[in-house]
């Protein structure tokens, strides 16, 4: 499975495009992380490959073919979204919420089967979440809220996960948690797309990044060609300085770590 | 977040699932029982003064309204001899009028119910309200002209009265469509712009009554009151298929898509990208839900209050899943209501000797409405 971006402008209705001529890719069991400063339109190129917002021109494929027309069912077929804020206004159960990920194969008027329950039992279990089952999602921790959502979009067997910045307002622990869980689900055969603020992730599950500059073309390609401490400092403006090291069990391993006049 | 000892393995899962299933049975069969009982009850309440009478007493003159209601039905010989059996029976007319008053009263209660648990949901608001959009201003405003015009006559004229009740209400609502729609224009169909634009709508109409209300005789002040807030309850056939009708055609699309109503819990975005289209689900919640809430308070008179409390309750009781709630506020709202009209029955209360049933449905609804807030407070943030 490939997803393609082809010459992709994105906007809101009536405004000029926040992004010209975005091109990438990815294909499943890669990871892709967007990198760039606030208000770039990391969050309009997702809605635009969700077809939540109109694109105003390119085309973005699947297997080559053209998701223009697709409904969003077919669509939640392929494609599971992680939004960044969501908090339902009811204390729905921690494995309810999960359930809802199946809700694309019980369509409008079905209801859960016991094949629905099973995975979406599954998805819990794969997330490490099985424990919460009988919480109340308004009343877990945010690392563990991420976890859910995780869940629940892996209960919707999609083959692309496209999750906006995942680790945003999670504590140290509860981020590395996540990132794994990320890599995980890399793993499993899913290509991954998420957004996050910090380079260190995209080293972190070896992944391609696309960043994006404010009226500059983007940059897109492997972790190690992209970000570098030139590429950092014309995108955010700050001075990073890339540190090399070896692991214990003696991986190269790549950190960012700015430079604090 | 540690995973480890206490991670359950999928079987203590499933086994789970099925203890919930069957609590939740559990619970659903002690409200039944519990509804059934108060239905009993209400069926021994004097509808022309305050009194009970024997539940046997009760029960005979229901067995005897059935037996011969089949009896005209199929054309039996019984029927012929149905004066000289109910002229043996003590208060049977009453028994009958309180049985259909009562079945109005649990039909309304349910629909009233269903909607509030249907706006909540989808417009992720704890106290979103169907009365929101101006149906219930549209209503009184119907029997207002209906009294203005007609005065004592109104109370006979069944018919003509539902058709100015329930078109008073359309032409209201569709004023505030309307009007919501102008007021979002450039963006999408806002829903929140509509809700605004219905309270102030309901706001003008409820001036324009209350200056009516002031400068009205006080005959027609009573026929006013009696009809609008649901003293006076017409149990004619028409009645029964009007309701049976709006029941209905509400209940059906409702209990098909009872499951996908918990789609659009989180927000739009997350539904679309589910599967679900929120619109779609969003718009067959408004259309039910207002016919719901129509029918019920043309029928029932002004007791909306129901529609806010029961969904809460049931939520306490049987979780979030809509698909309980559906099930739960059905049975809890018919119960509220009927209980509500029990109390009214009960007690003499002031000049007129009847409290009105949304006055008791305000009292007994705004404690509970406290107590489940504070319960549930917790749990939204």
């Amino acid at each position: 499975m490939k997803l393609e971006l082809h010459n992709v402008f994105c906007c809101y209705d009536g405004y000029p495009p926040v992004l010209k001529d975005v091109n990438f890719s990815v294909s499943s069991g890669e990871i892709c992380c967007l990198l760039g400063p606030n208000g770039v339109g990391k969050t309009t190129l997702f809605k635009t490959i969700l077809k939540l917002i109109k694109k105003q021109h390119g085309e973005i494929l699947i297997d080559g073919e053209n998701i223009d027309h697709w409904s969003p069912g077919k669509m939640a077929k392929h494609m599971a979204y992680v939004s960044q804020f969501h908090v339902p206004p009811f204390p729905y159960k921690v494995r309810d919420v999960v359930l809802l990920g199946r809700i694309n194969s019980i369509s409008y008027f079905g209801q859960p089967t016991d094949l629905d329950y099973r995975i979406a039992e599954e998805a819990m279990v794969d997330m490490g979440i099985d424990h919460l089952h009988d919480k109340a999602y308004t009343d877990i921790s945010g690392g563990e809220r991420q976890l859910v959502m995780l869940a629940r979009a892996l209960a919707q067997e999609p083959n692309f996960l496209i999750l906006d910045e995942p680790t945003a307002n999670l504590d140290y622990g509860n981020m590395i948690r996540v990132m794994s869980k990320i890599r995980h689900l890399k793993d499993k055969g899913i290509g991954v797309i998420m957004t996050t603020h910090s380079p260190d992730h995209a080293f972190m599950c070896q992944s391609t990044v696309v960043m994006l500059q404010k009226d500059e073309p983007l940059l897109f390609g492997s972790c190690t060609d992209v970000i570098t401490e030139k590429n950092l400092k014309d995108a955010y403006g700050i001075s990073v300085k890339l540190v090399e090291f070896f692991d214990h069990k003696g991986r190269l391993m790549r950190m960012c770590s700015p430079i604090i006049d | 977040m540690q995973t480890g000892h206490d991670v359950i393995n999928k079987s203590s899962l499933h086994i789970f699932r099925a203890e919930e299933r069957h609590r939740t049975r559990r619970l659903l069969v002690i409200s039944i029982a519990a509804f059934v009982l108060l239905f009993a009850f209400s069926m021994c309440l004097r509808t022309s003064q305050v009194d009970l009478i024997s539940p046997v007493v009760a029960m005979q003159n229901l067995f005897t309204w059935l037996k011969l209601v089949v009896a005209k039905w199929l054309d039996l010989p019984l029927y012929l001899e149905s004066e000289a059996i109910i002229s043996k029976l003590p208060f049977y007319f009453e028994t009958v009028a309180r049985f259909k008053i009562s079945v109005i009263t649990v039909v309304s209660g349910m629909m009233l119910a269903l909607a509030g648990a249907l706006y909540q949901g989808v417009f992720r608001n704890p106290i979103a309200a169907p009365t929101m959009l101006g149906v219930a201003s549209g209503i009184e405003l119907g029997i207002l002209v209906m009294v203005l015009k007609y005065a004592n006559a109104a109370y006979s004229m069944t018919a003509k009265r539902y058709r100015y009740c329930y078109s008073f209400a359309l032409v209201i609502l569709l004023i505030v469509m309307l009007t919501g729609k102008i007021a979002s224009r450039g963006k999408k169909f806002a829903v929140t712009d509509m809700l605004l634009v219905g309270a102030a709508i309901s706001q003008i109409i409820n001036v324009l009554i209350s200056y009516y209300r002031f400068e009205m005789e006080d005959e027609l002040l009573i026929v006013f009151q009696e009809i609008s807030s649901g003293i006076y309850i017409n149990i004619q056939t028409i009645s029964f298929i009007i309701l049976g009708v709006a029941f209905i055609v509400s209940v059906i699309p409702i209990h098909l898509l009872r499951y996908s109503f918990n789609a659009v819990c989180f927000s739009d975005d997350d539904a679309f990208t589910m599967g679900i289209n929120p619109r779609i689900i969003r718009f067959i919640a408004l259309i039910c839900g207002t016919i719901m809430i129509t029918a019920a308070m043309v029928h029932c008179g002004n007791v909306g209050m129901i529609s806010l409390i029961v969904p809460h309750i049931c939520r306490y009781l049987f979780g979030s899943d809509f698909k309980k709630i559906y099930y739960a506020s059905g049975i809890f709202g018919g119960m509220l209501l009927l209980a509500c009209r029990d109390i009214s029955g009960l007690f003499y209360f002031g000049y007129s000797g009847v409290l009105p049933i949304g006055s008791i449905v305000s009292m007994i609804a705004a404690p509970i409405f406290v107590i489940v807030l504070l319960q549930q407070r917790k749990g939204w943030e």
